[in-house]
């Protein structure tokens, strides 16, 4: 009975960590904003092509020509691993689980202002900030300096 | 065993006592001039509507086109998590519970300026800010470059 208590309080509280989860490092979310087709937090991919920025889902998908794209910001946001920290190891409290958020702001095919804001795993951050700049002609709007270190490296 | 169990009990308390107030998907209306709403109703906030942004509550729902916002200003208050940590761990101290707060400022149907002040859940502040941003026309008022960092850090 002890044992069986223990086991589903362990599992309780695993089930409180999503994060333990976590995003894929190659993966995407569409976190939300004005995009009506997509649900909030739709996980799929991001890629980008000659003149386009793809999401896709297995449901849906968005893409954004870069001629539409009028602003790009980058943030993020660093938390402690609590839920590793509980389940495993209290050392990875020492460690920071970082979630890396792309805010895209485009023109639609009505000229409507739009904005989508994306988390990418920490794998796709880099090379999908350098080509959104190099293929919109836009900069980058960091929201500090860590974020840009963070994003490409200095 | 029986420790086991106590811990776990325990971190479970702790977890979900750390996680009290406004859950982090809603939002709250703290006051301003919208006599139809009471102070400190909370509900759920959507940008999906073309038109108007939507304060969703139990027994209805306010509304503001999007056109007739004139200011947008986002602030956050941050305090440590004292409660938490007398009744619990002195470690929540090392914490800080952040609350966020946008204020948006609109012309009624009679073109009389109107306020309302919201409190966002931090999981849907980036999303809002960004979807009212692109919806309005309107750029964000930050209290401070704090609280700009955590609007687009989320």
């Amino acid at each position: 009975m002890k044992k069986l208590l223990a086991a589903l309080l362990a599992l309780l509280l695993v089930s409180t960590y999503p994060a333990l989860a976590g995003l894929g490092s190659h993966s995407a979310m569409y976190v939300g904003g004005t995009v009506s087709n997509l649900p909030d937090k739709t996980e799929g991919h991001f890629s980008t092509g000659d003149d386009s920025a793809t999401f896709k889902s297995g449901k849906a998908s968005l893409t954004i020509p870069y001629s539409k794209i009028d602003s790009l910001e980058y943030g993020e946001k660093a938390g402690r691993r609590v839920g590793l920290s509980v389940a495993v190891s209290p050392l990875f409290l020492l460690s920071k689980k970082r979630r890396h958020y792309l805010t895209i702001g485009y023109l639609d095919e009505q000229n409507k202002q739009q904005a989508a804001v994306l988390e990418l795993g920490k794998d796709i951050i880099h090379p999908a900030l350098s080509t959104l700049e190099a293929k919109t002609g836009k900069k980058v709007e960091y929201q500090d300096d860590e974020a840009r270190k963070v994003a490409t490296g200095h | 065993m029986k420790s086991l169990a106590s811990l776990l009990i325990l971190l479970l308390l702790l977890e979900s006592l750390a996680w009290a107030g406004l859950d982090s998907k809603k939002a709250m209306y703290v006051g301003g001039t919208v006599a139809s709403i009471k102070e400190g109703t909370e509900g759920t906030v959507s940008e999906k509507n073309e038109d108007h942004w939507v304060f969703h509550y139990t027994n209805g729902s306010f509304q503001v086109p999007y056109d007739h916002v004139n200011d947008l200003e986002y602030g956050q208050k941050a305090g440590r998590r004292l409660g938490v940590a007398i009744a619990l761990t002195p470690m929540a101290l090392f914490s800080k519970k952040r609350k966020h707060y946008l204020t948006i400022g609109y012309a009624d149907e009679n073109g009389k300026q109107q306020a309302a002040v919201f409190e966002l859940g931090k999981d849907i502040v980036r999303v809002t800010l960004a979807s009212l941003e692109a919806r309005t026309g309107q750029k964000i008022d930050y209290e401070d470059e704090e609280a700009r960092k955590s609007g687009r850090g989320n």
